[in-house]
């Protein structure tokens, strides 16, 4: 179990983290806030890339920073990720196996089953320059299970990635053990949809929102309605605009708003969940 | 070591590195095998010139270093690695250190070039000496590896601590520094503002001196403390960040790492600013034999004095101890036992810290420049004995080789002398005024020779009217009879054949009946015509070159004084009309100033015509070689009727 408790950090004069409190436990978290909101930085201050108050963040009971072993029980995917481009998929691989101690007569097992857990195993031998963006964070994600860490962190793990490859993410985290803890940090609500059990939302260093997929889907409960474009500019600034999408009817609009409106209303998805949340809907 | 292989894979593997690298030996192998195959033009470098073609090469592996080093260290952060590295428990370290390890190795490959190319010259050119080899061994250990070392922990540094911007600008700026270019403007800088920066500069630039002069061929390269030490204080000091970075917070390791290096790095520091002799270096325009003449025409002008001591010194018992710079204790047995002081000249650079009396009580004494005073106090003074310590920049004494000619006042004579002309800026050809005994032991590790006679290791016993003390890549053999110490790394001069043969024709060409039992050749330096050639009572002479013993020799004959004499004297010998225009102009100036004294060339004339020319020339020659004869120019001719 990974345990924040009043967590603050801060650069310079700006917080960035504001007195955080929150647990993980086994299971996948989705993080989410908007750019700027301290995903990042609180990712980390969970990975000790930043120093933090000694006690605010522990692992099983344990302050992490008076753990010495505590890094080797995390995986990490950082926002940005490569690889040393000059090597192949396999020496790359090696070279973090033995940075993460794992003992030198079971690495090459461990790679193996790691990259091809990311279905890029007829690519080990191949040249890290020589892969496309998707399968290099695909093996970011694959380095980040070396070792069989109980925690595993992915930050942005789907930025820059095509359609394709974003499925292909969703498939691989959702045969994760579900006894790990999982933290996939995002500002794409879509990402976690189907693959969270749990959803934390950040937003200017405070934690704004945690629980259930379904939980903070309520937080949109009846206020949601579909609109057609032209009827929301008779709305004003009663509603805030969701998305939009083109159907027999023409261009309509999932609009938010805590108003009763005599509009259709539909049932709310996580991502209504999540902006009324930002908006203050 | 299957991992490190991974690391080694990841230099070879790049675009630039392993390109860049092999450029680089591509371009040192031609370097050396042009040194090797064309051999005959770099006879005037001698058997050094191997060695010498690496070492100008030094800088290179510098800069090759320091960027290959950055960009090399530097990969993680552009392939997007750190952030993944950092996140694990050790990874930098482990990451770095390892890179930092296959830097190391490929130095270490490029040492091995330099010294297998070194080692055939070695062979090829029959130096024979295994005390050459440990020098070019070490040479190019300290320039070549330990420089590689500094720039390799350098750019590591750079990597580490800042952004790509900064540190290609310190990386530049850095360079620039240890370059020539630096070098120059220093120069402009002590001569149009007077500001100097010399000392600086040798602190910060890694590289050897004097690549671009003939080598002393009797010591080589630079080895010294300073020298080696400046390469440690750099290494340590650039892996105590570097240590401090990567190694486990709060770890008995880090602590103990970081604290060993910093003592190796004060301790380097102090090594370096010891006191004593540092090898001539001629890019300094304060250094090597600039220091006598700032000394002596600048700041000490008019300070020189000549003064009899009123006694003479009948036996030095001379105690000599090389390491760094020269310690000495020397015990001097006087003619003249009642004098109220005892006056000396010792060169200034020889700190005298204690005086005593032949039964070891303390004599109180002063020292002003080159002038040391010994007060009796009243007593019977049977000996003095003097202990002192010291250097000369240019007439070393140090771990390297000494090189101390009887010019110098390394020991102490009696009264004061005018040590140092400051018209040819170099010193004086001074000898004692009668011979005295010697008895002269000298703690050092390698063969020392001297004009004395050699009656134990490192002991010499004789009666001369000088010394001579030299050591380093030395060797000694006899030509007819004639003992000749010579540098054997000067293939040019001292080739057997060669050597033979200029020792041969010199003695053929001789039109004097002095004994002649040995030859000491000097390291050449250029401290004036006095330097040249200088003939010992104990039939030794001691010279910078053989080839031109044959004119050098008869000029060193001549008293000190009287050179200007002796030389006008062989223009009317072997260019009449040059003394005859001489004469003439003279004769003008004269006429014109009547209050004037007459010119050399008047008084000579006029004896000549008094005398008439055989006997006139005669006296002159007389004169001129006589060295005990301190009678003025005037005092001489007026003489003649």
């Amino acid at each position: 179990m990974l345990k924040i408790d009043n967590l603050s950090k801060k650069f310079g004069r700006k917080k960035v983290i504001n007195d955080l409190s929150i647990t993980f436990e086994s299971g996948v978290y989705g993080l989410l806030g908007p750019n700027g909101a301290g995903k990042t930085t609180l990712i980390r201050c969970i990975t000790q890339l930043y120093s933090t108050d000694p006690a605010a963040i522990t692992f099983d009971g344990t302050p992490v920073q008076r753990s010495d072993g505590y890094l080797s029980h995390v995986g990490y995917l950082p926002q940005k990720f490569g690889l040393f481009r000059d090597l192949s998929v396999y020496d790359a691989m090696a070279m973090l196996a033995d940075i993460k101690r794992i003992p030198r007569g079971g690495i090459k097992d461990e790679i193996y089953r790691c990259v091809e857990s990311v279905n890029l195993i007829d690519r080990i031998n191949s040249k890290v320059k020589t892969l496309s963006g998707g399968m290099v964070k695909r093996l970011g994600i694959a380095q980040a299970l070396l070792g069989d860490p109980e925690i595993l962190i992915f930050d942005e793990p789907t930025a820059g990635l095509d359609p394709e490859e974003r499925l292909r993410f969703k498939l691989i985290v959702s045969k994760l053990d579900r006894s790990k803890t999982v933290i996939i940090s995002t500002h794409i609500v879509s990402d976690i949809e189907t693959t969270c059990d749990r959803v934390v939302v950040l937003n200017s260093g405070n934690v704004d929102f945690s629980g259930s997929c379904d939980d903070l889907c309520r937080v949109a409960a009846g206020k949601v309605y579909v609109v057609s474009q032209e009827d929301t500019k008779t709305l004003g600034g009663r509603c805030f605009v969701q998305s939009q999408y083109r159907d027999e009817s023409g261009v309509m609009c999932r609009i938010l708003s805590a108003d009763e409106l005599s509009y259709e209303k539909v049932s709310p998805t996580l991502e209504d969940g999540y902006m009324c949340l930002l908006k203050g809907v | 070591m299957s991992i490190n292989r991974k690391y080694f894979k990841l230099f070879i593997n790049d675009l630039f590195l392993p390109l860049i690298a092999l450029a680089f030996l591509i371009y040192i192998n031609y370097l050396h095998i042009n040194c090797l195959s064309v051999n005959d033009g770099y006879l005037m470098l001698g058997k050094l010139s191997m060695l010498r073609e690496s070492l100008l090469t030094s800088i290179l592996c510098f800069a090759f270093f320091l960027f290959a080093s950055y960009y090399f260290i530097d990969k993680a952060r552009q392939d997007s690695m750190l952030e993944c590295i950092r996140a694990t428990s050790g990874g930098a370290r482990i990451v770095y250190f390892r890179q930092l390890g296959v830097l190391f190795c490929v130095a270490f490959l490029f040492y091995l070039v330099y010294l297998f190319y070194n080692l055939y010259a070695y062979f090829a050119w029959n130096i024979g000496h295994f005390e050459v080899l440990g020098h070019i061994t070490m040479c190019l250990f300290v320039y070549i590896f330990l420089v590689s070392a500094a720039a390799v922990l350098l750019g590591t540094l750079v990597a580490l601590f800042f952004k790509r911007l900064a540190a290609c600008l310190i990386m530049i700026t850095i360079m620039l520094l240890v370059s020539p270019v630096a070098l120059y403007l220093i120069e402009a800088t002590f001569y149009g503002y007077g500001i100097n920066l010399f000392s600086f500069y040798e602190f910060i630039c890694l590289f050897p001196r004097d690549l671009q002069s003939i080598p002393l061929h009797s010591i080589g390269y630079s080895l010294l403390p300073d020298r080696v030490s400046a390469a440690v204080f750099y290494i340590t000091l650039f892996l105590i960040p570097i240590m401090i970075k990567l190694l486990k917070k709060r770890s008995v390791v880090k602590y103990a790492c970081v604290s060993l290096c910093g003592v190796i790095c004060a301790a380097s520091l102090t090594v370096y600013f010891l006191p004593g002799a540092r090898t001539l270096t001629q890019d300094n325009a304060v250094g090597s034999f600039a220091v006598d003449r700032l000394y002596y025409m600048d700041e000490h002008l008019g300070s020189e004095k000549s003064e009899d001591g009123g006694f003479s010194v009948l036996k030095y018992d001379m105690e000599l101890t090389v390491k760094n710079q020269l310690s000495a204790k020397v015990t001097m047995s006087v003619d003249n036992r009642s004098l109220d002081s005892y006056k000396f000249t010792l060169y200034h650079g020889f700190i005298i810290t204690g005086a005593e009396n032949q039964d070891g009580a303390p004599l109180e004494f002063t020292q002003d420049g080159d002038y040391v005073e010994v007060k009796s106090s009243g007593a019977q003074i049977a000996s003095i004995t003097l202990y002192y310590a010291g250097y000369n920049p240019t007439y070393f004494a140090h771990s390297q080789g000494i090189s101390l000619p009887g010019n110098l006042p390394f020991f102490p004579r009696s009264g004061y002398q005018v040590v140092y002309d400051v018209d040819e800026q170099g010193f004086y050809s001074n000898f004692l005024d009668k011979p005295a005994e010697f008895h002269i032991r000298v703690n050092y590790g390698k063969t020392v020779y001297s004009n004395l006679d050699s009656v134990g290791n490192n002991t010499f016993s004789g009666v001369s009217d000088n010394c001579v003390l030299v050591s380093g890549f030395l060797d000694q053999t006899a030509v007819d009879g004639v003992e000749v110490v010579y540098p054997y790394l000067d293939a040019e001069q001292f080739g057997e054949e060669m050597l033979k043969a200029d020792v041969l024709s010199f003695l053929k060409s001789r039109e004097d009946d002095n004994p002649i039992e040995k030859i000491i050749i000097l390291p050449y330096v250029n401290m004036g015509s006095y330097a040249r050639c200088n003939y010992y009572s104990d039939g030794t002479i001691v010279c910078l070159q053989l080839r031109t013993l044959s004119t050098d020799y008869p000029v060193c004959l001549v008293a000190n004084e009287k050179q200007a004499l002796f030389a006008l004297y062989n223009t009317y010998l072997k260019n009449h009309s040059d003394f005859e225009n001489r004469l003439s102009i003279e004769r003008q100036q004269y006429e014109a100033y009547p209050d004037l004294e007459p010119g050399l060339a008047i008084m000579m004339q006029d004896a000549i015509d008094r005398l008439g020319e055989d006997e006139a020339l005669s006296a002159i020659d007389s004169f001129a070689h006589d060295r005990s004869d301190k009678r003025s120019y005037e005092e001489f001719f007026s003489s003649l009727q």
